[in-house]
């Protein structure tokens, strides 16, 4: 018995050490959600602007193009409503400076499901101690290499480039994207190619339904606008570039909910700006990484135009 | 409780620890102490459903002490019924009540005499399936005069509610498992250790290669009217594997951590995908399961003996209920009726005992005929999968005419279809088990064969190496699908 248990001591001893060893690195490489992190605790108290959203708000908004004022950009991969709202509530008092809250809503947001994924539950309490988990909090909650190792690892690989991303955590080229994501470079731009493969993941997963989101969804946008105006904050509500083939693939019921609600926002709320890129902007395909997300050049012209029309409709401060 | 939770990995270091050393020489205490472990296990999904454990128990228990005491046939004969309605009522009124109904208001809605009947919406108590056949099985034999009752109920109920075969087996019989209540258990440093590296297969099965194949059969399944036959074909490989290293990674954490507390569970599946038919895919399959319709349906109605139509009829059957207890639902049906056409030609040919060795016995490599034979047997299993996983029957067979459609595929195109479908790193998990399993089919589970690994610091970096891959792919926690049965 004695050797059986010094035998599973010390495996399980070693395994935690590497464990450690591992997340200590993982704190300390340089990819976009470390820095964007960094650049919130360090700035939270100036910015003037905070976007929340899903990845297609952190692709098409780089704070490094807005010129009317300085703005951290905590939207993510997968980001729910609910999870905005958290991160809202957790920061405001925070936030001194605080003038505009900009908020995704793009066409698949309110049916988009409520909870947020594993990886990000881990990654949003380790970074911005925003707790998910329903429940209390548990030692290996904060771990990050645990929710997805591999991407994890992958960042500890000491033979990848170093990724060209700027101090907001904005990609500051087409490489710092996983590769995954890079279909339209994968296809050479060809709009022919892109228009033969519409059955990819980026157009798939928003043929869902999920009405029972929808509700939800709806009160949290709009407790979200009552709390930003209580505290006298500008809101914008931003659809960001989807691609053609995107758009045509949107399942007409679901868009026309979105239209509609988008219709009572603006009519219940005259001083909310809503900004809808897909009208206001003429994009090309090489401004796409993919059907529903734009890479740094389309972040580009994306936060010159939300730069200019926030000038236009509330000025310069 | 799930054995790939956090609560698990807390409960069965602590249970361990006052098992052996506590109440290490206290046979009634460590039975108790079981008893106690077992409920708690189970009581963690939801406490409410302890009282049916504990009452089928209680019933089957007094059943057999009243079994042994009267010599009359009838009133024995009662008995036997009793416990037989009791437990499969409970059975059959938790998992197939809403089926039952939902069918008789379709047949009635088809006939042109539409009505309807509200439906209950019951919860499934988990590993109902399991627990009652393991207690009948016991009645059964006592009845049959198998088994001399025990008198011992804390052992019974031990028995019955065993914590690490509670929910999804393997269903042991009494006359195997009971037994062992009765005598002292000592710990055996090799057992434990063979153990722990059965569990870690069994978590590398089901975590790292059941939960990556859910996740993408679970998007394409709900999109088979749009996804291509190339994603189609893949998906149902996947799930293949999905389901085998679920239910397989289950049995073997239950042997695994059964050892650990110094039990012997029989073995419940023995690398099934290695079969070079179908016959021998059954008897490696769900041993537990399909032995147990052997003695207990097969046998009764005849079994093999009689004439060809017998034969066949009761084949039909054994798969037909096979496929029922699964689920309620005809998709399971199928499933079964499915893998009864398949054993027809053996049986009809007498060849359904040509495959009763191990493949490639004594070889690395199969010769090129054992190799296609066991491409086929898996081939014919992927089909019938489809009718397991699917929705309905209807969904079942577009999903088999679409896949079909695209059996011409280019190996190219395979790669394309596994890199749009980010499959690439669940195909080299499944390598990874296969190369394991291929080189481990001579023993009770993979790992076993490394014991021969003399070095230790080479074993513990295979180890290692399985570990964190466990680690590193925990976050989702998926329900075992067999705890749905």
């Amino acid at each position: 018995m004695k050797r059986y248990l010094i035998d599973i001591a010390l495996f399980t001893l070693i395994a935690l050490c590497a464990l450690l060893i591992v997340e200590l690195a993982i704190g300390n490489t340089h990819v976009a959600f470390n820095i964007k992190a960094d650049y919130f605790k360090e700035n939270k108290s100036t910015v003037k602007g905070l976007v929340l959203g899903s990845s297609q708000s952190h692709c098409a908004i780089d704070p490094d193009h807005f010129e009317y004022a300085s703005m951290a950009n905590l939207a993510q991969g997968g980001q729910t409503l609910p999870t905005n709202e958290k991160f809202f509530d957790q920061y405001i008092d925070d936030m001194d400076s605080l003038e505009f809250l900009i908020l995704e809503l793009s066409y698949h947001t309110l049916e988009y499901r409520l909870e947020m994924n594993d990886v990000t539950k881990h990654r949003n309490l380790r970074l911005y101690g925003i707790n998910e988990f329903n429940r209390a909090v548990w030692p290996l909650d904060y771990s990050l290499v645990l929710s997805s190792p591999y991407e994890y690892l992958e960042l500890l690989n000491p033979l990848s480039e170093q990724l060209n991303i700027n101090r907001y955590g904005a990609l500051n080229d087409i490489k710092s994207v996983a590769p995954v994501n890079l279909r339209f470079e994968k296809l050479n731009y060809d709009e022919e190619a892109i228009a033969n493969q519409l059955n990819n993941r980026f157009i798939t997963r928003h043929r869902k339904r999920n009405l029972d989101a929808l509700p939800v969804n709806k009160e949290v946008v709009k407790r979200l606008i009552n709390k930003a105006q209580a505290l006298n904050l500008h809101v914008i509500l931003i659809q960001p570039p989807l691609y053609k083939t995107y758009m045509a693939e949107r399942i007409p019921d679901k868009l026309e909910k979105m239209e509609t609600f988008l219709a009572e926002l603006s009519a219940a709320h005259e001083d909310v700006l809503i900004i809808d890129c897909n009208e206001e902007l003429q994009l090309d395909v090489r401004d796409y990484l993919n059907e529903d997300h734009t890479n740094y050049r389309g972040a580009e012209k994306v936060t010159e135009l939300l730069s200019r029309r926030i000038s236009e409709r509330f000025g310069q401060k | 409780m799930l054995f790939n939770s956090l609560e698990f990995a807390i409960f069965l270091p602590i249970a361990f620890l006052i098992y052996w050393f506590a109440i290490r020489r206290f046979l009634e205490l460590q039975n108790i102490f079981l008893v106690a472990a077992s409920y708690v296990f189970y009581g963690y999904w939801d406490y409410r459903f302890l009282s049916l454990i504990i009452f089928s128990s209680a019933l089957d228990f007094l059943i057999g002490a009243q079994l042994a005491e009267t010599e009359s046939e009838r009133k024995r004969k009662v008995l036997l019924i009793v416990s037989l309605v009791v437990n499969l009522g409970f059975l059959g009124f938790f998992k197939y009540y809403d089926f039952f109904v939902d069918s008789f208001v379709d047949s009635f809605t088809f006939l042109g005499m539409p009505f309807d009947v509200d439906r209950l919406n019951i919860i499934l108590p988990v590993g109902i399936s399991f627990y009652t056949f393991q207690t009948l099985s016991y009645t059964i034999d006592v009845y049959n005069r198998r088994l001399t009752p025990t008198k011992d109920p804390v052992a019974f109920f031990a028995f019955v509610s065993f914590f690490p075969q509670l929910v999804a087996g393997p269903i042991e019989r009494a006359k195997d498992l009971l037994p062992q209540f009765y005598v002292k258990r000592n710990f055996d440093y090799q057992e434990a250790r063979d153990g722990m590296r059965q569990i870690l297969w069994g978590l590398f099965k089901k975590v790292v290669v059941a939960d990556n194949c859910a996740v993408i059969v679970n998007e394409v399944y709900g999109n088979v009217g749009n996804a291509p036959p190339s994603m189609l074909l893949i998906a149902v490989v996947l799930f293949a594997f999905q389901i085998y290293g679920d239910f397989s990674g289950y049995s073997d954490i239950a042997i695994g951590t059964s050892r650990l507390f110094g039990f012997k569970l029989k073995q419940n599946f023995a690398f099934p995908y290695f079969s070079r038919d179908i016959a021998e895919f059954w008897r490696r399959w769900h041993i537990s399961l399909s032995s147990w319709f052997k003695d207990y349906l097969y046998i009764p109605l005849g079994g093999s003996r009689g004439s060809t139509l017998k034969k066949v009829r009761n084949t039909f059957i054994i798969f037909v209920v096979s496929g029922f207890w699964h689920g309620a639902n005809w998709t399971f049906v199928a499933w079964g009726f499915l893998n009864a056409l398949y054993f027809l030609p053996l049986l009809l040919a007498k060849r359904n005992r040509a495959n009763t060795d191990v493949v490639a016995e004594g070889r690395y490599l199969p010769s090129m005929r054992e190799a296609i034979q066991v491409l086929f047997t898996f081939f014919i299993t992927v089909l019938a999968w489809v009718f397991f996983r699917a929705d309905s029957i209807s969904q079942g067979l577009v999903y088999i005419a679409d896949m079909l459609s695209g059996l011409a595929l280019s190996p190219k195109q395979v790669l394309i279809a596994l890199d749009h479908m980010s499959a690439e790193m669940v195909t080299y998990y499944i390598l990874l088990l296969l190369l394991f399993e291929w080189l481990g089919r001579h023993g009770k589970h993979a790992l076993e064969s490394f014991q021969i690994v003399r070095v230790r610091a080479v074993r513990w970096l295979i180890y290692y190496a399985l570990f964190m891959m466990v680690i590193f792919e925990n976050g989702k926690e998926i329900d075992f699908i067999y705890f749905q049965f």
